[in-house]
């Protein structure tokens, strides 16, 4: 069966209109030309789901494509905006590339397509402490509120619930200064790696305060 | 960091670890280097004399540092303190 083109593709909700039901892999994409998050390119199509939540920054990726009618391709990839290069090629390695039938796959080359624009990003410049800003963090350090604004920022970095964790860890980073630091284990039986609060937490220090 | 080998901690520098908080991303990566992670968290220094070409030589790491790792473990070992000096 010949190629479907991208834009029919989409047209068709994602579904390829010849392939027998239950093998259809892909899962409910809609075409919407006015969501920018939306690519359509090379016979692929990327649809960004909404986040779980209204702070949540990470949001799951469908990406699919049909290059023969009885077996669509597609994958998911979790990608969070706040996560750095390093994150998004794990997720690359464990979401997209699992299967080995996706490597050279259209999935791949998308996830490849993200790292590059995250690699030619503009990056943030070194901050330089001036006065003013100086006087401004003194001000914020000297907030009751504190400990509740920290926590807030790690929600909107895209740390959701964990609401006593967030605090604890950011106490425990902080003691760092103290003449006896405190430590802590993060015990999680989700999955191995780093857990996500210690590189949310890591990102509200300054570089030369941490080491990993 | 993922993984601590037992002398690696001896060699980072003097100030590398001064008041910094130390990541690392599973517990089992430091099983390792446990002793000397335990005498920095306790005494806040860490020492280590050794042989450099015929000739003894010291190394001295400073703390005190504070640490924030992750783990699956089911189950974690709680352990004593090294006692301070």
């Amino acid at each position: 069966m010949p190629r479907t083109s991208n834009a029919e593709f989409l047209h068709a909700g994602g579904r390829c209109p010849a392939a027998p039901p239950g093998e259809d892999a892909m899962s409910e994409p809609k075409s919407d030309s006015t969501d920018p998050l939306t690519v359509e390119a090379d016979g692929l199509g990327l649809h960004p789901g909404p986040p779980a939540h209204a702070e949540r920054q990470k949001i799951i990726i469908t990406c699919g494509s049909r290059t023969a009618c009885k077996r669509p391709r597609s994958s998911t990839a979790a990608i969070s905006t706040a996560s750095p290069a390093p994150r998004a090629r794990r997720a690359r390695r464990r979401d997209v590339r699992a299967d080995a039938r996706h490597r050279d796959g259209t999935p791949g080359a998308f996830a490849d397509r993200v790292e590059r624009l995250a690699a030619t990003a503009k990056k943030p410049e070194s901050i330089v402490l001036t006065a003013a800003r100086k006087a401004a963090a003194e001000k914020l350090l000297a907030r009751p509120d504190l400990l509740s604004r920290v926590s807030l920022t790690l929600a909107k970095r895209g740390l959701v619930g964990e609401e006593r964790n967030r605090r604890l860890c950011y106490l425990v980073a902080t003691s760092r200064l103290l003449d006896r630091p405190l430590s802590a284990i993060l015990r999680a039986a989700r999955r191995p790696g780093s857990p996500e609060i210690l590189d949310r937490v890591a990102e509200l220090l300054r570089p030369s305060a941490s080491s990993r | 960091m993922s993984r601590l080998t037992p002398s690696a901690l001896y060699y980072l520098g003097a100030d590398h670890l001064r008041h910094k908080l130390v990541l690392v991303d599973e517990h089992v990566g430091t099983a390792d280097a446990e002793h000397p992670i335990r005498v920095l968290q306790s005494s806040g220094r860490l020492s280590l004399a050794t042989v450099v070409k015929g000739r003894t030589e010291r190394f001295n790491v400073f703390g005190p540092i504070a640490m924030l790792s992750g783990s699956t473990a089911t189950t974690i070992k709680r352990r004593e303190p090294v006692a301070l000096p």
